[in-house]
């Protein structure tokens, strides 16, 4: 019998054995790199209890992303196939809303911008682009919104024409803002005949019905070599919650090559332009000379401005009211940047101020300090590094790239 | 049972010749380029090293150390594998063709065996399958051990040692044959398994009609096709999106378990009532 069947055998053991020690050894190498932790230093530790870094860890030839958080590290090969396939990296929000809104948030894959919420409604707002069969134009294109009424469940949508989308050549969503039972969208949209225009689209939830198609700053005719970039501030995790203002900057630039053919490139403009939500009023921010020589703003919250400048004693803070069109404050933040150590990663979310520096290797920790975003006092510091039994750890680098927030 | 262990026996022995010329291809093709490779980088090394030999820890620092992933990208690591690949997809073919076109019409006698007819299927897709696995598994066990020999040819301060998934990790494509988890493997295969089956409805399709067959082989397999990843292309084109990476990978296990009942169903039938001899 065995005779007979030898070469079958030797084969089967031989998958067995060299298909099955892989997947057991490879299933143990996974815990084979090192744990990182947030160790307190001083100060209120809720503030740091939600905050995720994301990190990409580099040893030889190795490069892992990796979640850490207070209590642990995840690295990418430790997540299951299944939440790899789902997107182990994407904002913790959508993850949140997926758990608990998952009839709801079906079909609804995207990014915060397209989101909105607050204690009683979770919104979500798309751009439908529809290209016209004949002419390849966008014209058959809508808006799309739906709402969920957390506390009853109750889910309505609805979708309307895209009003003058014939003229477009790509229309991309920037915000959506519920206010006073009103979804106000904010498009950009690139014009056919060229430039950009922002446009803030209302509906009215009862009706259905597309109620404006606002032109916030609209294409502008220039020459041929000048163009216009306009960016909207702010960042990824704020923009779903309830904001005050939404700003844009806008520049104007011009580029021309010389006789020799070299590149010029130069900022002919360079404004800021404030929508307030609740009032609908666009204005043009007059800055202060101190604000304007200082350049770009840094971050935004919905309702300020920070300017941020590090020097040889920290890291300098203008704070601007958008509502008050005035300097609110100035400070000071405490924290040595060496001359060729890149910035911090700095944020704001819920008017504190997390600053964090960017590389840990086998000899530094990094730092994470959150402040006041107002006054700039020191609210919590704590220290990224290797947990102890993982300090044997030869060589390596780990790079703090940002910060994520799971409320 | 019997009768499918004796036939996949007799269609492993049939080809094992030919099977181990491929590992042994593999093998010597692989080490070779590993010695050949390290020797190679050793070379410069010395060659940065020449005249002045306190140099060795600059030369260290300028040149990147080796790790195995080089060694990967060579044309004598990836090419038996190439070749693996080729011979089986051929394999595919020939398992069923060469019964018809041998000498005395082998089909002949197999298909009068007292079994089951397909039997006769399941025993060549075995085959097919465990060719396959065996190819990876010679693989998985081969790679640590040209590891080893890098590290007897060069010095430890001139290599980097990876573990094999930081390997794996830095040829996306090896990771389609060497899934990063079990899972994976399994569904990467499974889905293997169930093209090789509708190829096989192929074939039969054709040795049933003759050139007839072939039409009705491509719309077979084009329904199957479409009925294996429907999961996919209805929630892509229909219900934008409407259910959840993890839901899809559900539906397309089902999918699957349903296009190869019907598959095996398919060939059943052509093999007992249509097959041509």
């Amino acid at each position: 019998m065995v005779e007979k069947y030898w070469k079958l055998i030797v084969l089967i053991v031989m998958i067995t054995l060299g298909i099955g020690t892989f997947y057991v050894t490879s299933a143990k190498t996974v815990t084979t790199y090192p744990e990182f932790g947030i160790t307190h230093v001083n100060g209120d530790k809720a503030k740091i209890e939600e905050v995720i870094i994301q990190a990409d860890y580099f040893r030889q030839n190795i490069n892992q992303a990796a979640l850490i958080t207070t209590n642990n590290t995840l690295y990418r090969s430790e997540f299951s196939y299944v939440e790899r396939l789902e997107g182990a990296f994407r904002e913790p929000t959508i993850k949140r809303w997926e758990k608990d809104y998952k009839s709801f948030m079906r079909g609804k894959r995207g990014w915060l911008d397209s989101f909105y919420e607050d204690e009683n409604y979770l919104v979500f707002g798309d751009i439908k682009i529809n290209y016209n069969n004949v002419d390849a134009s966008m014209k058959d294109s809508k808006l799309y919104v739906a709402r969920l009424d957390k506390k009853t469940g109750e889910a309505t949508s609805f979708e309307v024409k895209l009003p003058n989308s014939g003229e477009y050549y790509f229309a991309n969503l920037q915000d959506i803002q519920f206010v006073d039972g009103k979804l106000k969208l904010i498009a950009m949209n690139g014009m056919e005949n060229g430039g950009t225009a922002v446009h803030m689209y209302t509906l009215d939830m009862k009706s259905k019905k597309l109620i404006g198609d606002e032109r916030i700053i609209g294409p502008e005719a220039l020459p041929d070599n000048q163009n216009t970039e306009i960016m909207m501030l702010g960042q990824e995790f704020m923009t779903h919650k309830p904001n005050e203002y939404a700003v844009f900057r806008k520049v104007v630039i011009d580029e021309t090559y010389s006789k020799e053919g070299d590149y010029q490139r130069q900022e002919l403009a360079n404004e800021l332009i404030a929508y307030h939500y609740a009032s609908g009023k666009t204005e043009q921010l007059k800055l202060p000379k101190k604000l304007e020589e200082q350049g770009q703003v840094s971050l935004f919250d919905g309702a300020h401005l920070y300017y941020t400048t590090p020097n040889e004693k920290g890291i300098d803070v203008i704070v601007y009211s958008i509502t008050n069109q005035k300097i609110k404050n100035n400070y000071l933040v405490a924290i040595q940047v060496g001359a060729n150590e890149e910035l911090p990663y700095m944020t704001v979310k819920d008017d504190v101020l997390y600053v964090m520096k960017r590389m840990v290797d086998e000899e530094n920790g990094a730092t994470i300090q959150a402040f006041d975003a107002m006054t700039g006092t020191s609210v919590y510091e704590g220290k990224i590094g290797l947990k102890e039994e993982n300090k044997a750890v030869d060589e390596f680098q780990l790079y703090l790239s940002q910060l994520q927030f799971d409320e | 049972m019997n009768r499918y262990i004796k036939l996949v026996n007799f269609e492993m022995n049939r080809i094992a010749k030919l099977y181990v010329v491929l590992l042994a291809v593999t093998f010597v093709s692989q080490v070779v380029g590993v010695i050949y490779f390290s020797k190679h980088f050793l070379k410069q090394v010395n060659e940065a090293m020449t005249g002045n030999p306190q140099n060795r820890q600059e030369v260290i620092e300028s040149m990147s150390p080796l790790s195995f992933d080089q060694v990967t990208e060579t044309l004598l690591f990836v090419g038996p594998i190439l070749i693996s690949i080729t011979a089986v997809a051929f394999y595919i073919f020939i398992i069923w063709y060469r019964d018809w076109l041998g000498k005395n019409t082998f089909v002949y006698r197999l298909l009068m065996l007292p079994t089951a007819r397909i039997n006769v299927f399941f025993a060549k897709l075995t085959t097919i399958l465990l060719m396959t696995f065996g190819l990876v598994a010679f693989q998985l066990m081969l790679l640590p051990f040209e590891m080893k020999i890098m590290q007897w040819i060069v010095p430890k301060d001139l290599r980097i040692d990876a573990s094999i998934n930081a390997v794996l990790d830095r040829f996306v494509e090896l990771r389609i044959i060497f899934p990063e988890s079990f899972i994976e493997f399994i569904l990467h295969y499974g889905l293997g398994t169930i093209i090789v089956a509708i190829v096989f409805t192929f074939i039969l399709f054709e040795r049933s009609f003759r050139w007839k067959g072939i039409i009705f082989g491509f719309v077979y397999g084009f329904i199957a096709f479409m009925l294996l990843f429907s999961p996919v292309l209805l929630n892509e084109l229909v219900l934008n999106s409407y259910l959840y990476p993890s839901e899809i990978v559900l539906l397309e296990v089902v999918a699957g378990i349903i296009v190869m009942a019907c598959t095996v169903w398919m060939s059943h039938y052509l093999l007992t009532k249509k097959i041509r001899v």
